[in-house]
């Protein structure tokens, strides 16, 4: 016998059941995994055909109830954040700026429709861009940034899912993790803040993915490397998750297991470093880490983010901007932020909601510091929020005094049903606003005036909330020398701050026959006088709604 | 830039993702849960188990650390086994050590002489084999520090995953000796404790050279090593998992078989070349195509993967520097940094193996070994890539015979040394 004989029948012969067998049982052909029994159908999850499947099927039989729950939730969640999510807030120019640098990746492979000046990483509005190019078509947004709105949806849901998933990761019961949800979707400024195409709703939802990570049930390695990858992710959307990166690493820390805990901590902290450093690395090979002559740089993105920015003063100087900004969230919704202030310190003192809280307490703290406080800042801290606030009545719910084991559910309820109803009427009232007022009407009608009575070969100033429509729509757009893309719609900003546009209009205000003024074009007339001495060369020619958001198109006198 | 340069870039560049990536993911493998983590571990000890083992001890050249070997051997906790000491009809000094150590314990050691000209250990190991009465049989090398309860826990490893081979763990201890050790020690601390567990659960094992135990009518059946080859102990591995058999990889750090990293950079480069020109020729003869399809690619991959690691180690620094140098688009630049990325990531998962290895085996790193850690990460590719291309040159010009490594006991704790 030859020897490969010999050891193949020593092999058969004493082959152990299951030991080593060959791969999973064999699909069954033709043959539906369902069957009936009584009145009832069962569906036979081993019997589907494929490994994956049958994986999918356990883990969905497992979670039934979670995922019955969160479909109602997300459904909801979805029905209030959709329903008039393109008239409510109104458009404003950041938004505007972050569909139009989407626009100019995929017209023109450039990060930005000026010259990109590292004022934030790219990688947010790729992902916007990345979206136009899937809703090129088939998507019937009334403009620009009502298209890009709906990516944000899609945000919306994708992170209500993951707050559900980290406050389920993290212990909460199911009804707590509801409520977390319930909160993160339902809050007024929540509603008003999410719908906004901003980088920090990107950041944000990649910081959650992290969380969610981090927190895997089985401590799986991969987990952790995927958690610092979306970490990476997030600080590449908005450098300012940088502030929740420290509480996704203490959760890492929290949650890993001793025997493994060094290789978890070593990938995640690896891919985060090297993933993060890319965006330095981009710098260095356009030769623009460092400040120099005539150039844009890293360098000085950070140092206008970090030092030169005006401060907006302390919220505690009620003159302040910062407690304007501040009294601006207060006046939408002032409960779930108070709840979770009050809620935080004992949060931190619990050990399962420590992270999170740890996340709203840094954030907590770098909003007392003076210094410079944008709107968007509340996005951080609605999850965290949220998931404080749910992680608080989990406790008191779970609290069971020896003589009086009721007390806890006892005052869980209370407080629920007290909650229920101080901030029930107040918030349906605010998100019915949200969902059938719209507030971006004058904006819409000056855009659709410029559409039908602007000469196309007219120049027009405009902030960036029409920009882009007014280039789709009627103006069109070629590259310029220097890096920007029409020379008939220009961003009001770059007149007197890109030198390429300053170079393509010596003239200045004077090349200009219209300049579209809008609340946000009038707040910050000050810091660019090629504008206002526009606005103070120009008679209305049409104007679109009431008051402060009143838009007006004005007709420049030489 | 020109297209066909630059589609030449792309694929090198998936090339060298592909490789450093799955070499991150394998080498993690016993880290994937902690649930996986306690599956690497030998089967819980307790249980009677009467399998009795003949092990061997090829050794040649090895008179200053032959002796004490075999008398820890001889004192290992188990009721039946043997020991076969394999010595060369030419080497005197050896066999007097070990004709010295067999009359100090007659019972358990006997010495073999190997007659074969040119020597080399598969024909030493081959030479035993007909010997061997035990129902298992293990190799031990010359230097080899053996834990006194390893043979009842290898035989409970049998008995508790019906294997025919159970591969324990084999581990250099001296991370301190030269720059290049305590990458060579964490090098078998990844292999043994995380990446064999990967290839046992795929069915495609490449044995390790020693603390390899492999049931007895197998290996008889199978006709024993591989006189040729210069990497026997992957061959045997190839051939008879090609044939159906079962491996089991187990480890425990305190069970692990203690080696040193050779004594000079030459020598490394030396014994990994042999290394590699024995996975060429296990690779040419070709058991491993018996396997089925995806362990068929893993062994291929894995018998190449130190030519791939090599080249990889060597056309990364080029291919990034002629980057940079024809200043391609930087989307492009970006993108050829990817493979650098993962292997920076593996660096960082270098530095907390050190630490992992370190508390395992009770020793305390410092900030020296961190730094000989990571600096070495570019000289060590280099002389891997030598190594890989000297035994490619001695394979195509047929040179086949053994280079063997000296062995100076510098694993030995101070007392067993002296």
């Amino acid at each position: 016998m030859s020897p490969e004989a010999a050891v193949t029948r020593l092999v058969r012969d004493d082959r152990l059941e299951g030991v080593g067998a060959a791969g999973p049982t064999p699909p069954i052909p033709g043959l539906v995994p369902v069957r009936r029994r009584g009145r009832r159908l069962i569906v036979d999850l081993d019997r589907l055909p494929y490994a994956s499947l049958r994986r999918a099927g356990w883990w969905a039989a497992a979670h039934w109830q979670s995922l019955a729950l969160l479909t109602v939730l997300l459904v909801g969640a979805g029905f209030v954040h959709g329903t008039g999510m393109f008239g409510w807030p109104a458009r404003f120019d950041d938004e505007g700026t972050y569909v139009s640098q989407a626009w100019a990746l995929e017209h023109y492979g450039a990060l930005s429709h000026y010259t990109y000046w590292y004022d934030h990483p790219p990688l947010g509005w790729m992902f916007i861009a990345l979206w136009r190019e899937l809703s090129t078509g088939w998507d019937d947004a009334p403009n620009a940034v009502a298209n890009g709105r709906e990516l944000f949806l899609g945000i919306q849901l994708v992170s209500c899912a993951l707050v559900y998933a980290i406050a389920r990761r993290i212990g909460l019961a199911r009804i707590a993790a509801g409520g977390a949800v319930a909160l993160f979707a339902l809050c007024p400024l929540a509603v008003e803040y999410h719908r906004m195409v901003t980088l920090d709703n990107i950041a944000m939802m990649w910081v959650l993915a992290a969380f969610a990570l981090v927190l895997t049930p089985r401590r799986r390695l991969w987990a952790f490397a995927a958690a610092g990858v979306c970490c990476a992710v997030a600080v590449l959307c908005k450098e300012y998750a940088l502030l929740i990166v420290p509480p996704v690493a203490y959760a890492a820390w929290q949650n890993s297991d001793r025997r493994t805990r060094s290789f978890c901590v070593a990938l995640f902290g690896s891919l985060f470093v090297l993933l993060g450093s890319m965006y330095l690395l981009f710098a260095v090979l356009k030769g623009e880490l460092l400040a120099g002559g005539g150039h844009v740089s890293l360098e000085d993105g950070i140092r206008f983010q970090l030092l030169e920015r005006a401060s907006s003063g302390s919220i505690f100087d009620p003159r302040s901007l910062s407690r304007q900004t501040l009294n601006g969230w207060l006046d939408v919704d002032r409960l779930l932020l108070g709840a979770a202030v009050v809620a935080t310190l004992p949060a931190l003192i619990v050990r399962r909601t420590r992270a999170v809280a740890l996340a709203l307490a840094i954030q907590l703290a770098m909003l007392m510091r003076p210094g410079y406080l944008p709107a968007l800042y509340v996005t951080g801290l609605l999850p965290f929020a949220a998931l404080v606030v749910a992680g608080a009545g989990d406790a008191v719910w779970r609290w069971r005094p020896s003589r009086v084991a009721v007390l806890g559910p006892a005052v869980a309820i209370a407080l629920t049903v007290t909650a229920g109803a101080v901030a029930g009427p107040p918030w349906v009232a605010a998100d019915r606003q949200r969902m059938t007022v719209d507030a971006d009407a004058p904006m819409s009608q000056a855009q659709q005036w410029v559409l039908s009575h602007v000469d196309r070969r007219s120049h027009v100033l405009t902030d960036n909330n029409i920009w882009l429509d007014l280039i789709e729509r009627k103006f069109g757009s070629s590259r310029q020398a220097g890096g920007f893309y029409s020379d008939r719609v220009v961003w009001y900003w770059k007149l007197d701050l890109d030198p390429a546009v300053k170079r393509r209009f010596p003239g200045g205000w004077r090349d200009f026959d219209y300049v579209v003024s809008s609340e946000y074009v009038r707040a910050t007339v000050a810091l660019v006088p090629q504008t206002g001495e526009a606005l103070r060369h120009s008679r209305i020619v049409a104007r679109f709604g009431q008051g402060p958001h009143r838009v007006e198109i004005r007709r420049i006198v030489r | 830039m020109h297209v066909a340069l630059l589609t030449a870039y792309a694929v090198v560049t998936l090339l060298f993702l592909a490789v450093a990536s799955t070499t991150l993911v394998w080498m993690l493998h016993a880290w994937q849960t902690p649930d996986a983590f306690e599956e690497t571990r030998f089967p819980a000890g307790g249980m009677a188990s009467g399998r009795s083992f003949s092990l061997i001890v090829p050794a040649r050249h090895e008179e200053a650390v032959l002796g004490a070997t075999l008398d820890r051997l001889a004192a290992l906790r188990h009721d039946r086994f043997e020991v076969l000491a394999v010595v060369g009809h030419d080497d005197p000094g050896t066999a007097e050590v070990a004709r010295a150590a067999a009359e100090r314990h007659p019972e358990r050691v006997r010495v073999l002489v190997d007659a074969n000209w040119p020597k080399n250990k598969p024909k030493a190991l081959n030479t035993a084999l007909p010997e061997c009465r035990g129902d298992v049989v293990g190799v031990f090398d010359a230097e080899d520090q053996v834990h006194p309860d390893l043979l009842g826990r290898v035989s409970e490893a049998f008995d508790a995953t019906g294997a025919h081979i159970v591969q324990g763990a084999v581990q250099l201890m001296n991370y301190r000796d030269r720059w290049y050790s305590v990458r060579n020690c964490l090098e078998y601390f990844f292999w043994f404790r995380s990446r064999l567990h990967f290839h046992a659960g795929r069915h495609f094992v490449p044995l390790g050279g020693n603390t390899v135990f492999i049931s007895a009518p197998l290996l008889h059946a199978a006709g024993g090593w591989d006189p040729e080859c210069l990497a026997e102990d992957c061959e045997l591995g190839a051939r008879l998992t090609g044939m159906g058999a079962r491996v089991a990889v187990a480890y425990d750090p305190e069970l692990a078989t203690r080696e040193e990293t050779p004594a000079s950079l030459s020598e490394l480069a030396r014994q990994r070349s042999r290394w590699n020109q024995g996975f060429l020729q296990v690779l040419r003869k070709g058991d491993w195509r018996r396997l089925p399809r995806r362990e068929r690619a893993l062994a291929w991959f894995t018998l190449s993967q130190p030519f791939l690691q090599a080249f990889t180690g060597l056309v990364m620094p080029l291919s990034i520097g002629s980057i940079l140098f024809l200043r391609a688009p930087v989307g492009l630049a970006l993108i050829s940094f990817a493979p650098l990325l993962i292997t920076l990531t593996m660096l960082g998962v270098e530095v907390a193996g050190l630490r992992e290895f370190c508390r395992l085996y009770g020793r305390r790193p410092r900030l020296l070994d961190y730094a000989r850690l990571v600096i070495g990460t570019f000289p060590y590719q280099l002389m891997l890539a030598y190594a890989a291309i000297r035994a490619a040159w001695r394979h195509v010009r047929g040179r086949r015979e053994w280079e063997k490594t000296a062995h100076v006991g510098a694993h030995l704790e101070p007392q067993e040394a002296t």
